[in-house]
């Protein structure tokens, strides 16, 4: 042990839990000792204050009412916590279904959107797929290919004719049986 | 313990505190400056001190009846009393906004502890110092730090009735107390040397 007590010594044995060598030490030192009944001494002063200010509060009038007699019943300040409670509780209550009812009236709205495309996309499917078979029947029709029409254009009318004997590779082969 | 005058009321009571109570009013006499003491030295707060004593004793009248004797009616008293200013720091946690109250005792504004006319001005000034330092003490406690502090040593209860008021274990009071005792000086330092 040092020369003299700790703080927590010192605070221990103001409460009389000091063991018997803080006790035999508090004995022998006198500054140690001196130092304790320093601490004592202001507590017993400040218990001695304590009673002195309230001995002169309640002389001045903070006087006692008896309990039997009507109190004043204070009103309470708590009434508008519990009415930030309740706005709470509505507000956790009400944004939940807002947003599920605003998600499901989105949902719906896509849906009706996208049918309302898949349905324009048929149609125009349909009267495309009429026009490409009508100008197929027409391609088809045609007596001679159409890159061949430009430069039969420019050949005489009669032309045709005398090149009988030219190869007629251009021209539909018959068909057996069939007499041209 | 504190050293109670002796006389009919007080014989009576300390042999039986269940006969006490039915004199209300006389337990209102008796036992309003203690408590009111022991709260304004927990909220250093005069209003708040007496609406929190009239609490004490209207909580008191109310449950009179539930009182059997087990303990002191001095320790019954102080529970209630403990359990307001417990409430009062919890609420006071969660009203942060709300400013210092006017009539907070400060230990600046307190300036005549014990305006005691025999001692010299220098004696007075001395005295307000320390009581002001400890005043200012254990306002910087922990709420159950506080509690045990005024009740050992403002209120002169033992480490029993202390145990009982507050609803802690005897061990658990010296724990308190011990660290109570050693912030105090820890923050008075060489203010009383």
């Amino acid at each position: 042990m040092s020369s003299h007590l700790s703080e927590d010594q010192i605070s221990r044995s103001f409460l009389g839990r000091s063991t018997m060598e803080e006790h035999e030490h508090l004995q022998n030192c006198a500054q140690c000792r001196a130092e304790m009944e320093r601490f004592r001494a202001m507590c017993s002063l400040f218990r001695t204050a304590m009673k002195d200010l309230t001995d002169r509060l309640v002389a001045s009038g903070v006087s006692p009412t008896i309990a039997a007699e009507e109190r004043t019943i204070r009103p309470r300040a708590f009434y508008w916590q519990w009415a930030l409670v309740g706005v709470a509780a509505i507000l956790l209550t009400v944004i939940p279904l807002y947003e599920s009812y605003y998600s499901l009236r989105h949902q719906t709205e896509t849906k009706h959107a996208a049918t309302q495309s898949i349905d324009s996309a048929s149609e125009s499917a349909t009267s495309g797929d009429v026009l490409l078979m009508e100008a197929v029947m027409a391609h088809r029709a045609r007596a001679l290919p159409a890159p061949m029409e430009p430069v039969m254009i420019l050949l005489p009318s009669d032309a045709l004719g005398r090149e009988s004997d030219e190869p007629k590779t251009r021209q539909r082969s018959l068909l057996p049986g069939e007499i041209r | 313990m504190e050293q109670i005058a002796t006389s009919g009321f007080i014989a009576a009571a300390m042999e039986n505190p269940v006969t006490e109570i039915e004199d209300f009013n006389r337990v209102v006499e008796q036992y309003w400056p203690r408590i009111l003491r022991f709260i304004l030295a927990s909220v250093h707060d005069v209003d708040t001190a007496e609406t929190l004593t009239q609490d004490c004793f209207w909580n008191a009248y109310r449950h009179r009846m539930s009182f059997r004797g087990d303990s002191s009616l001095n320790t019954w008293l102080m529970r209630i009393a403990v359990n307001l200013v417990r409430d009062l720091a919890r609420n006071r946690r969660l009203q942060f906004w709300k400013r210092a109250h006017r009539t907070a005792i400060d230990s600046a504004a307190a300036r005549e502890w014990l305006p005691d006319r025999s001692l010299s001005p220098e004696q007075r000034a001395a005295i307000n110092e320390q009581v002001g330092a400890i005043w200012d003490a254990t306002h910087s406690l922990s709420e159950r730090q506080r509690t045990v502090f005024l009740l050992r040593f403002v209120e002169d209860m033992d480490i029993v009735e202390i145990a009982e008021a507050t609803g802690l274990t005897e061990n658990a009071v010296h724990v308190h107390l011990f660290r109570a005792v050693r912030a105090i000086r820890k923050r008075l330092g060489n203010k009383y040397e």
